[in-house]
């Protein structure tokens, strides 16, 4: 718990941008963990990973009761399981945290800002359309223009490292 | 195979593409959810780009500015912990489990079930089972039932013919059978090799052997014989026991006459 609670509350607080509220999502989840650590399939995806998917969607759950939209994200035991899928490459590494910030930021600006709605903000394609008033489409393929160029940092680990001797095990 | 055949030529035609970033953010409806992660499980390239945006998604996560928690956190969340006990451990629902365990969770209630039905089946068709129908389970002992149980079954006494023995025997046979039962008293046993012959001679007729047997021992024997053909016969009759191999005129070791 010590290892994970800073992570867990920076993600929160992040999306939440309130303590109080943060602190109480961050203990949830600890709490889900706790109790439902059964659950939970090394084969199918690092910890951190489920960890990390479970303080998303439970801030994000958050977020928008506090909003009082209504809606909620996915965010079943089971749909948490099923999101995660085996993986040899285990969770993010140091070396490709640091290479995913620098991606961020020579993200075009417009990316960025739609990643920002959509991850942190917790925001539908439909209300991100109405935020930037651009057409849903568009949203939708700079979304995943945006995530593809990001994805590159993970898809070759073997050159991350080459590059990276510092984090040679 | 089809969407796995389109990414390997590139034609990226598999439809399912264009979404797998809006399900890595959890972007899409339930049911396209669900639909995709079906999808995943058949389309090894599509699941390897999820695999991607998987680990971008964590890593968004991560990037954000890192903030320690509040100081009396782990206490709070252990205080919530005791009020709130976990589940007994080793309780796996059927919901929870997947794979082996989901199925032997699911059928082996069922397995139970005709398991206990089969005993009791079994167990029913025991006590009303009826009890086999008595008699000689040997088929010898059958025949020498048949012969003895004859009402027309002819009974000679044989008494010794040579002088001071007091062996005997009791032939017993009936017309038409090809079995007799003979039984002996203080008849020499045989010797190695060395039956003894039973004979009969109808009247005007020449003496005929009927069968031949083996004394073990001096005491009682009683043996079923097999005759040399069916038994036919009519009028006086007489019935020697020689030692086998004797003449047809050696001396009788036992003799006696019946009138069939």
């Amino acid at each position: 718990m010590t290892r994970w609670s800073r992570p867990v509350y920076s993600l929160a607080l992040r999306i939440l941008r309130n303590p109080e509220l943060a602190e109480e999502v961050s203990q949830d989840v600890f709490l889900k963990v706790w109790k439902h650590a059964a659950v939970f399939q090394e084969q199918r995806g690092a910890f951190s990973s489920w960890v990390l998917t479970m303080t998303h969607h439970g801030s994000i759950d958050a977020l928008r009761r506090a909003k009082a939209r209504g809606s909620q994200v996915t965010s079943t035991l089971d749909n948490i399981v099923a999101a995660t899928l085996p993986s040899p490459r285990g969770g993010v590494t140091p070396w490709q945290r640091l290479k995913l910030e620098q991606a961020l930021e020579t993200l075009p600006e417009k990316q960025r800002q739609v990643v920002e709605l959509a991850y942190f903000g917790g925001h539908t394609r439909e209300e991100m359309a109405q935020i930037l008033a651009e057409p849903v489409g568009t949203v939708k393929t700079r979304l995943r223009d945006a995530i593809q160029r990001l994805a590159v940092v993970f898809q070759d680990p073997e050159q991350a490292l080459d590059e990276a001797p510092e984090f040679r095990p | 195979m089809f969407h796995w055949l389109a990414h390997k030529l590139g034609l990226r035609s598999c439809p399912q593409c264009e979404t797998l970033v809006d399900y890595a953010l959890d972007g899409l409806p339930q049911g396209q959810q669900d639909g995709v992660r079906k999808h995943l499980d058949d389309c090894p390239p599509c699941r390897e780009q999820v695999r991607d945006f998987f680990q971008v998604r964590e890593g968004l996560a991560l990037c954000s500015k890192q903030v320690d928690a509040p100081q009396d956190f782990n206490g709070k969340v252990l205080a919530r912990l005791k009020q709130d006990p976990p589940p007994p451990a080793g309780l796996l629902l059927p919901g929870r489990a997947t794979g082996w365990p989901r199925f032997w969770l699911m059928a082996g209630p069922v397995f139970a079930l005709m398991s206990v039905m089969m005993t009791v089946v079994a167990a029913a068709a025991l006590l009303t089972r009826q009890p086999a129908a008595p008699g000689p389970s040997n088929p010898l002992a059958a025949m020498s039932a048949a012969v003895l149980g004859d009402p027309k079954a002819s009974r000679v006494s044989l008494t010794s013919a040579l002088p001071g023995s007091d062996a005997g025997a009791d032939l017993v046979l009936c017309k038409g059978m090809d079995h007799a039962v003979i039984q002996c008293r203080h008849l020499q046993a045989s010797a190695p090799g060395q039956n003894y012959a039973v004979w009969v001679q109808l009247a005007g007729q020449p003496p005929k052997r009927l069968a031949r047997f083996v004394v073990d021992g001096p005491g009682s024997c009683c043996h079923l014989l097999s005759l040399e053909g069916a038994f036919q016969g009519q009028g006086p009759a007489r019935f020697m026991v020689k030692p086998e191999g004797a003449a047809v005129t050696g001396p009788d070791l036992l003799k006696g006459s019946v009138d069939l």
